[in-house]
């Protein structure tokens, strides 16, 4: 029986990936890899200058452990249940051991990898800057035991019947691992183990607190869909893909700006595709990318890579994935059938649709054009003038005419 | 009296080849509550999706306040509101954004919009769930959503598929008060449904469609008659003439 189960689950992971290969492949043609090749480039520039000029103050507690705790402590668990499992698989719910088993299988050693390529990275600042350094077998050894148990208690939070119970224990591990590799950074190893086991305990303790499900169906199926709509979206950038619901958020601090919207008819479209925008995945994504464009800016700039030049190739790198996360709101309301029943002239539709993209990516822009500002103060006056005067014309002349001539023609299709 | 809503000679489908609906005629008037009726699969969403603009004839017309789509998109889709049959929102938006979103789309004049919007959230018992997001709301609370936004405009004419499923007995209550107010006032209702008792107790006049063809159609006196029994009721006349009254044959 078990052995069935995990024929399913094998099936079902086949599935996934043939169902993904055609929109990797489009993906790849996208020239999505170059781009990545050449922000890794840049990052191994920018990473080589760090440690051929380092600086005797670098904070290497901060940045280890900004850097190694999301690695350490994101668990993802990809179980390729469905909704209609409820309802079929529950019977077998005693058997489903074993397919958690080839899950955590799945997530775990890509996981180990990354961290592994992380301290590859951390390992060398953390020798120069560290006065008295512990041996790097044994920092990632330790480092790996920490993250076995938070794969351990993030199954133990996915079984808090409670969403708020829930949410807060991960928030409390999150926040107790960073300390942890803090302490791992900074003082002796004996300390740090004897720091790591009274965690431990309170974990052990904080998690007999609520209510628990034996197995969480209804929590791992909406993981699942999370995690594949994430695929969607990302491959929805390169490629025409059947979208699977949106994941709503109700953001706010953002969503204020579609209320500002002055209540008109012309106004229909936009008002719509602005709280789609804001609300859908979409504006986490691009609120996201555009911190990290900020900061990457900023550092670039602090390093004066390339005399000012690195940093404005960076901000022209984050500027044009922008502008391709924003141009994914056409995926959105597609086929929604009050664009056939609203009594609105049709060409109002895509004009709406561009000037909201449009809108989008020159407030993105205008972010990132903050710390490359900074370049001023240096005396490198053109880097960032010629980026800027450059992306304000494609902004405001090219990218409608495009994003509208490119609308037209899947409508064609 | 001028119809609201007039369908001439009406055939159509998915394929030219295989029309599902065979020159169909009808008209409703201001003022009117029609029901459509049928069995599952009998054309009754086709003959909406057709009325919508959804889906284009193959032989035949079809004019909302004298006008075709082709003619006058415009004052066409403005002429009536839709609530489908499974309930079609937008699940980043609240209630609320919905009521703002069709106010908007049907060009409702804003101080009109804000009485009429505070008007059916309190009618329909939704002021709690104003600022809840439609993915959140039951389906019977999504169902009341479709209808508020329907009523909202106050178009001339109401196209309504199926609106009671979902439906708590409250709200079967206030969109049928609601249905008989905006009547009176003086618009048309096209109603499809399988709840008969209700259709037989709220509609002026009847559509009995049946594999396509309108085997039937006027008040329930005429479609008595058409069903070979004078004393019948809605329910037991179109049992007759959907089944011929032996089982499947059909009546004309």
């Amino acid at each position: 029986m078990g052995e069935s189960l995990k024929g399913l689950w094998q099936q079902r992971r086949a599935a996934f990936r043939k169902e993904v290969l055609p929109y990797l492949q489009d993906m790849i043609r996208s020239g999505f890899p170059g781009f990545l090749l050449l922000l890794i480039i840049l990052g191994m520039i920018g990473y080589g200058t760090l440690l051929r000029d380092f600086p005797a103050d670098f904070p290497y507690v901060v940045v280890g452990t900004i850097v190694l705790t999301p690695l350490v402590c994101y668990s993802p668990l990809r179980t390729w249940l469905h909704p209609a499992d409820v309802a079929f698989l529950m019977p077998r719910e005693h058997e489903m051991g074993t397919c958690l088993g080839a899950s955590w299988r799945h997530n775990l050693l890509p996981g180990f990898i990354g961290l592994g390529i992380m301290f590859a990275l951390f390992l060398p600042l953390y020798e120069r800057a560290a006065s008295n350094p512990h041996h790097w077998a044994l920092l990632v050894a330790f480092a790996a035991i920490v993250k076995g148990l938070n794969a351990a208690a993030s199954w133990r939070e996915r079984q808090i019947a409670w969403p708020g119970a829930r949410r807060t224990v991960r928030l409390l591990r999150w926040i107790l691992t960073f300390f942890l590799l803090a302490v791992l950074l900074s003082v002796a190893l004996w300390k740090t183990a004897l720091f790591g086991l009274l965690l431990v305990f309170l974990m052990l303790f904080v998690l007999r607190l609520p209510i628990r499900h034996s197995f969480p169906w209804e929590r791992l199926i909406a993981e699942e869909e999370r995690t594949r709509r994430r695929y969607y979206r990302f491959f929805g950038s390169f490629a025409d893909i059947p979208t699977l619901p949106a994941k709503v958020a109700r953001r706010p601090y953002l969503s204020w700006i579609a209320g500002r919207l002055q209540y008109a008819h012309n106004h229909t479209y936009k008002y719509l595709f602005i709280l789609t925008l804001l609300r859908t995945e979409l504006g986490g994504m691009l609120v996201r990318l555009t911190l990290l464009g900020m900061l990457v800016i900023y550092l670039t700039v602090r390093s004066t890579l390339l005399e000012g030049w690195g940093a404005a190739a960076v901000a022209i790198l984050f500027l044009a994935i922008i502008r391709v996360q924003a141009s994914a709101l056409r995926q959105s309301h597609r086929h929604s059938v009050w664009r056939n029943i609203y009594p609105l002239p049709d060409y109002q539709h895509n004009q709406s649709m561009t000037q909201v993209v449009a809108t989008t990516t020159l407030v993105c822009g205008l972010m990132l054009w903050l710390p490359l500002l900074l370049l001023l103060a240096q005396g490198l006056i053109w880097p960032p003038l010629i980026i800027i005067g450059l992306s304000l014309i494609y902004i405001l002349f090219r990218l409608p005419r495009q994003f509208l001539k490119k609308l037209a023609k899947e409508q064609d299709d | 009296m001028e119809p609201v809503l007039r369908v001439d000679g009406l055939t159509g489908g998915y394929s030219p080849r295989r029309p599902v609906l065979h020159d169909i005629h009808f008209d409703i008037k201001p003022g009117e509550m029609v029901g459509l009726i049928g069995l599952n699969g009998a054309g009754k969403s086709t003959t909406i999706k057709h009325i919508l603009g959804l889906m284009k004839p193959l032989k035949g017309e079809i004019r909302i306040r004298g006008t075709t789509l082709e003619q006058d998109p415009q004052r066409y889709r403005s002429s009536f509101a839709y609530v489908p049959e499974s309930p079609v929102l937008f699940d980043e938006m609240t209630v609320q954004e919905h009521l703002r979103l069709t106010g908007m789309a049907y060009d409702v004049d804003a101080d009109r919009f804000e009485q009429r919007s505070e008007q059916l959230l309190e009618e329909f018992h939704m002021i709690p769930k104003r600022t809840a997001f439609s993915g959140h709301l039951s389906k019977g609370m999504k169902q009341k959503v479709m209808i508020m936004n329907a009523l909202l405009p106050e178009p001339p004419l109401y196209i309504i598929d199926e609106p009671f499923l979902g439906l708590d007995p409250l709200g079967i209550r206030s969109l049928l008060e609601r249905l008989v107010e905006v009547k009176n006032s003086g618009a048309a209702i096209l109603m499809s449904s399988h709840i008969l008792a209700t259709v037989e107790m709220y509609c002026d006049r009847f559509l009995v469609l049946h594999r396509g063809k309108m085997v039937a159609q006027g008040n329930l006196e005429q479609v008595r008659e058409q069903s070979g029994d004078r004393t019948a009721s809605l329910e037991e006349a179109f049992y007759r003439l959907v089944t011929g009254g032996d089982g499947d044959g059909r009546v004309t």
